[in-house]
């Protein structure tokens, strides 16, 4: 004879059951709560949505025109997806990379800024954009300001080296209006002179962008034997 | 009963504890991108308008999984919703593969307990429940879905539930399901033909005819957003757009061409040539095939679901194993179907053994792929304990593993067949590469469009074979290339400045092509061709413009391995820059 189901125990099981996976779900939205800010949007031909009047609700109402971060936030490290560069940057600027990038470029996710507009560090192939300067990257970024309508000269270009060992130049553009509100600093990469490293100062504060450009590194990978079949 | 509940109320847990991990966030990203177009523009309109390559069904996940988003807070949040520990769209995104997870072991439970269905030995309720067991809480598994965030097991259920009903002799239901899961996951395709020559084997030509018809029903009724909107050509495209979508050799699946890459199948492409002038990707296909066709020896060669289970595991590990293109995760279908064949080998210890080492080494090497490709990725999602597998060393023994454990597999299953079988994959395996290397073997010259170039680029438009750049808007478009009104059947049709790239691998020793402006280019034309071996230069034409005759190249290419067709726009800018390599042919 088949034995009844104790109803009273399928109840208290279900109950039972409910109750845990709520807590467990409670306890995974507070850790995420916990993590730091990163934001990570798709590459390619997508879709990031409109955005509503929500949009700036989790940003400080009086966000200053320049990040700044506390002298004793956490410094942590950024690794390119594609290109072996790296860089530190303060724990609470929340950065966003965008998947299958060709340019590898981070933007800067903080206030009601569209990261897709303010990017930080992208990667330059002078051989796509304008072969004649392969080999002359100081000639690169004399004439770097032609690619844009926005801009429309050049002011100065200071040869310098960062404190990893990187050669680099620092730029600064003069807009339409004869204005010169960014820095970007243009690095050579060793051993590859099709490539730039680029970064633009952007809304950050000139000692937090110093400092990013100071730590920014070159990492080449092992070379691998060529394949057969 | 219970204890199963209970296993898999822990499963449960142990992924929910996971599902804060940002997983593999490209993946993730797409998810809530394509789910944000389906939601705010309609599915329909998600896949004219980005880059969504998940067939028609799926769409319909990622649209209710953005309206379930919706109920609780606003995607339109730019910084909550996009970022990486966005925990509700985690939830919501992992969701249908933890339940699919649990449903597969619950499948597994199912079909051990009642051995008769599937043809398994007698005794094999008793593994029942540590099978399911070590399924809910196998690391391949769990990390698949809960940890990554992919939707592999989707399929995986579904197929299993295809099982379940034929074991039931319930074929309609089971073809629904088998639409159902290949409207979910494209990977199910490789199922599709074993699945209706099984039921033409098993019940009738009439049984496999009339679910044909079902099957086109329920290919329709997932589809239905796409036939209001007239689109239904829509759904098609998603399904064969993936044909060259990422054009390596092996997208980190420890495979064949892994192997054959030195680790570096990520950036080769799969149009490099292998043996004459078959490329790597025609190649993959013939080797696929092939073993395929053992897959389909074994579903008609004998009757019973047991069979078809058999086929299943074959076709999707020569799925994983040998196309170019395959992904670290192609492997998870027939890994997951593996856990139903241990009863046979159960109840005799020295083939227990083995079959249990073996596995316990596939699950290891599938393990460390997925987490590999992890680390390589996102290196601070991925396990980094396990970092150390990461080594070229590891992933050539991987990806030599899967190759010995597929031939052992079949050589197991390899038992159940005739020789009929294993000569007619032979000679399936013969033919394509004869046939494929048919003009060069036998007039040792071939029009160079015969090969697919390894890249292409040019500043406007696509390339065009054997037609003019014009043709690309369309069949309606489609013309013959031609310079100053001399036509020509063959070559490429570009746009300055274009560079074309081949690999020769040596293999050829001189080339000669014709060249010029297209007729339909307008009196601002004008181009320089260039003929690079190796990167060094082999030719340089004239300045050429409309109306000059087309002029002729004949290059030696002794020892070339890459051969470059560039085309640039003489220095006065691109415009109006179209240009034609007419009757390109390479001499052995």
């Amino acid at each position: 004879m088949e034995e009844k189901p104790d109803l009273k125990k399928i109840t208290l099981g279900l109950v039972l059951g409910t109750g845990l996976i709520a807590v467990f779900i409670w306890a995974g939205w507070t850790y995420s709560q916990k993590q730091g800010l990163k934001i990570t949007l798709p590459g390619g031909t997508t879709y990031t949505g409109q955005q509503s009047s929500g949009f700036t609700t989790d940003n400080p109402p009086t966000a200053p025109q320049r990040f700044t971060a506390p002298s004793d936030d956490k410094w942590v490290t950024y690794q390119g997806k594609t290109y072996p560069y790296s860089f530190s940057y303060p724990e609470t600027l929340s950065l966003a990379s965008f998947p299958n990038d060709p340019l590898d470029a981070v933007g800067i996710a903080w206030g009601n800024l569209n990261p897709q507009f303010n990017i930080l560090l992208n990667i330059e192939n002078i051989q796509e954009i304008d072969p004649q300067y392969v080999g002359n990257t100081e000639a690169f970024v004399r004439n770097w300001w032609r690619r844009f309508s926005g801009l429309k000269d050049v002011l100065s270009v200071d040869k310098f080296t960062n404190a990893q060992g990187l050669k680099g130049y620092k730029a600064v553009y003069v807009n339409l209006v004869g204005q010169t509100p960014n820095l970007d600093v243009f690095f050579e990469v060793p051993n590859n002179p099709n490539l730039v490293i680029h970064l633009a100062n952007g809304i950050l504060d000139p000692l937090i962008f110093n400092r990013i450009v100071d730590s920014v590194r070159w990492n080449p990978p092992t070379p691998t034997p060529t394949p057969t079949l | 009963m219970v204890i199963m509940v209970i296993i898999l109320f822990l499963g449960l847990v142990l992924r929910l504890l996971l599902v804060p991990q940002p997983g593999f966030e490209a993946d993730i990203a797409y998810w809530k991108s394509w789910s944000l177009a389906a939601s705010d523009k309609g599915i329909v309109w998600l896949t004219q308008n980005t880059n969504y390559n998940y067939p028609a069904g799926f769409a319909l996940v990622l649209w209710l999984t953005a309206k379930i988003y919706r109920l609780f807070a606003d995607p339109a949040n730019y910084q909550q919703y996009w970022q990486t520990s966005n925990y509700l769209f985690l939830l919501l995104s992992k969701l249908p593969s933890i339940i699919c997870d649990l449903g597969i072991a619950w499948g597994i439970y199912y079909l051990l307990r009642q051995p008769q269905l599937l043809g398994l030995p007698k005794n094999s309720s008793r593994l029942a429940l540590p099978l399911a067991a070590a399924f809910v809480f196998h690391p391949v598994v769990f990390y698949d879905g809960a940890w990554w965030g992919q939707v592999d097991s989707v399929g995986v259920a579904f197929v299993l539930l295809v099982l379940i009903f034929l074991a039931r002799s319930q074929p309609t239901l089971a073809t629904i399901f088998i639409i159902s899961g290949f409207m979910l996951k494209l990977q199910v395709i490789v199922f599709l033909p074993l699945f209706f020559l099984y039921l033409w084997r098993n019940f009738s030509f009439k049984t496999m005819a009339k679910n044909l018809a079902v099957a086109a029903l329920t290919y329709l009724a997932w589809s239905f957003p796409f036939v209001l909107k007239n689109s239904l050509e829509r759904t098609f495209y998603l399904i064969y757009q993936n044909a060259d979508w990422f054009p390596l050799l092996s997208l980190r699946a420890y495979n064949l061409w892994w192997l054959v890459a030195g680790g570096k199948g990520m950036e080769i492409s799969d149009k490099i040539l292998t043996l004459g002038v078959t490329s790597a990707k025609t190649m993959g296909l013939i080797l696929f095939s092939s073993f395929y066709l053992l897959a389909v020896g074994l579903v008609l060669t004998r009757e019973g679901p047991k069979n078809l289970l058999l086929a299943f595991i074959l076709a999707g590990l020569a799925f994983f194993l040998f196309p170019t293109q395959s992904h670290e995760r192609y492997i998870f279908p027939a890994f997951c179907f593996l856990f139903l064949l241990l009863p046979d080998y159960w109840e005799k210890p020295a083939k227990r053994r083995w079959f249990l080492l073996l596995f316990f080494l596939l699950s290891v090497s599938v393990f460390a792929g997925l987490n590999s490709s992890m680390l390589v990725n996102y290196p601070e999602n991925g396990i980094k304990v396990f970092g150390f597998l990461t080594s070229k060393n590891w992933e050539m023994a991987f990806s030599l593993f899967n190759l010995v454990f597929f031939f052992l597999f079949l050589w197991e299953v390899g038992k159940n067949l005739t020789l009929f079988w294993k000569l007619a994959t032979l000679g399936i395996l013969v033919t394509g590469v004869l046939l494929t290397n048919l003009e060069y073997l036998v007039k040792k010259e071939i029009s160079l469009t015969k090969l697919k170039p390894i890249s292409a680029t040019q500043d406007y438009g696509t390339l065009q074979v054997n037609r003019n750049l014009n043709s690309m808007f369309g069949p309606k478009s489609w013309s013959f290339l031609s310079v100053n009104y001399f036509f020509y059947r063959q070559g490429f049709g570009t746009h300055a400045n274009s560079q074309i790239v081949f690999d020769l691998d040596k293999k050829f020793r001189r080339l000669e092509t014709d060249f010029g402006v297209d007729t339909a280019a307008s009196q601002r034309a004008s181009v320089v061709f260039e003929i690079y071996g190796d990167g060094k230069l082999l030719f340089r034409s004239q300045k050429m413009t409309k109306g000059d005759l087309p002029r002729h190249a004949d290059v030696s290419l002794e020892g070339v391995k890459t051969l470059l067709l560039a085309v640039n726009d003489a220095g006065d800018g691109i415009t109006e820059d179209h240009a034609n390599w007419l009757e390109p042919r390479i001499y052995r």
